[in-house]
């Protein structure tokens, strides 16, 4: 497969998985609008891997079609970052996911506004509008939970120690990612994290919330190699398409 | 008279009492400006903690069906209303009070929604009623009016509208016109 193809299918697995977790939340928030609000933020991520799955499969490279792409590739074969598949656990496991990953996604978005691949600066801006909505979102509930009450701040803490560890490998610039940069196409992700770190850390402080270090931080969602969380989403998210091949409605 | 951005303050309210007296968060009345139009116009409600996140709730729940370019929220707590069939409120007289600038909401026939008509100053709300009335009801084609201390209706900022407005103008499968619905289910 090309590199580009690679590069459009980690980020639409990105954008894929996040989008199925927080699907499973729906009819599950605290009020009726923030249902409303997670639901159209999963629709956001769904449309990107979308878009970026309908331009791997239009490169061909892979034989495949979008849904084929997002419906018949096993475990091993998804390059999301492992951070998006971390089950929802509480809200707070839900809004902490969210906003580490859309303080990332904002900067990477803004980066890729300027490839030179038309198609991917084109999805890029298109993405970034919407990053930046969710991160206005993510953050107000960081600093409003972590600001909070005892038991709420308290619960923000527990998911922040949960998923640290999954940071780094976020920001961790492998040979694709160095092609890309250097065709112009893509981005290093160690690029993005002085501005991911000058935003998470002002909204860390915002919210009297604290990260230790993590040590070791945990990685190889790129390569293939997953928690065990993937393969339970990819169950049922794949169910359809594997009991029922071809089925449409 | 067309304006986004009336006076925005620009600082988060919270901690008033909940306006429908439950427990949960308090409502807050949301008004959107549509592409083309010309004024704000009233759009039903949302529970939020604060402004800010009453903003972001409104976009999430009125934003998909209809294509808003600017948006207005204000404690529900913040509206005298006043309908036509009402007692006239009590006479201003006696202010002395200083005045402060309110926002008029008028619906000009019942099953229509309420539109921003304007904004005037006064020293209370019986007051802006009255001023409201003499101002933008006139030949009796309002049927209720509301007035709005124009300090707590909180704008999303322009700067931000990309974020607000522009994701949902690509997404066509928001209305129901996008999906095919097969001759068996008839008319739904």
């Amino acid at each position: 497969m090309s590199a580009l193809t690679d590069y459009l299918i980690r980020h639409a697995d990105d954008n894929l998985v996040l989008s199925q977790r927080l699907a499973e939340y729906v009819s599950h928030a605290p009020e009726l609008e923030e249902d409303l609000a997670i639901a159209n933020i999963a629709l956001d991520h769904l449309g990107v891997a979308t878009h970026l799955l309908e331009y791997a499969a239009a490169i061909g490279d892979t034989g495949k079609t979008a849904d084929e792409l997002a419906f018949l590739r096993s475990e091993r074969e998804f390059t999301n970052l492992l951070l998006v598949e971390q089950p929802n656990g509480d809200f707070a496991h839900i809004m902490v996911r969210q906003f580490l990953f859309d303080a990332y996604q904002r900067e990477l978005w803004d980066a890729l506004a300027h490839s030179t691949d038309h198609t991917v600066a084109g999805i890029a801006a298109k993405a970034s509008k919407e990053a930046a909505y969710h991160v206005r979102h993510s953050h107000g509930w960081l600093v409003r939970l972590g600001d909070g009450t005892t038991e709420s701040h308290l619960r923000m803490e527990q998911a922040i120690a949960d998923l640290w560890r999954f940071v780094d490998e976020m920001f961790d610039t492998d040979s694709l990612d160095e092609k890309m940069t250097t065709a112009g196409m893509g981005v290093a992700p160690a690029a993005l994290r002085g501005a991911w770190e000058a935003l998470v850390d002002a909204t860390l402080e915002e919210a009297t919330l604290h990260h230790g270090p993590v040590d070791p931080q945990r990685r190889g969602g790129r390569s293939g190699f997953h928690t065990e969380h993937l393969g339970h989403l990819l169950t049922e998210m794949q169910w359809m398409q594997r009991s029922y091949p071809g089925l449409e409605w | 008279m067309s304006y986004d951005v009336p006076h925005m303050e620009g600082e988060a309210e919270v901690g008033f009492a909940a306006a429908d007296g439950d427990d949960g968060w308090p409502r807050w009345e949301v008004f959107v400006r549509q592409g083309g139009g010309l004024t704000h116009v009233y759009s039903e409600s949302v529970h939020a903690p604060d402004a800010e996140t009453a903003l972001l709730n409104a976009r999430d729940t009125y934003l998909r069906r209809i294509e808003g370019v600017s948006l207005w929220v204000t404690p529900a707590a913040a509206v005298t209303a006043w309908e036509s069939d009402q007692p006239d409120p009590a006479a201003p007289g006696e202010t002395g009070g200083e005045s402060i600038l309110w926002e008029v909401f008028v619906r000009h026939r019942r099953g229509l929604a309420h539109v921003h008509a304007g904004s005037l100053p006064a020293a209370t709300s019986g007051d802006a009623i009255t001023r409201a009335r003499q101002v933008y009801v006139t030949r009796d084609e309002g049927v209720s009016v509301w007035v709005i201390p124009s300090s707590r209706i909180y704008a999303a900022d322009p700067a931000d509208a990309e974020a607000m407005f522009a994701p949902f103008r690509d997404k066509e499968y928001r209305y129901p016109t996008y999906y095919d619905i097969p001759d068996e289910v008839g008319y739904m």
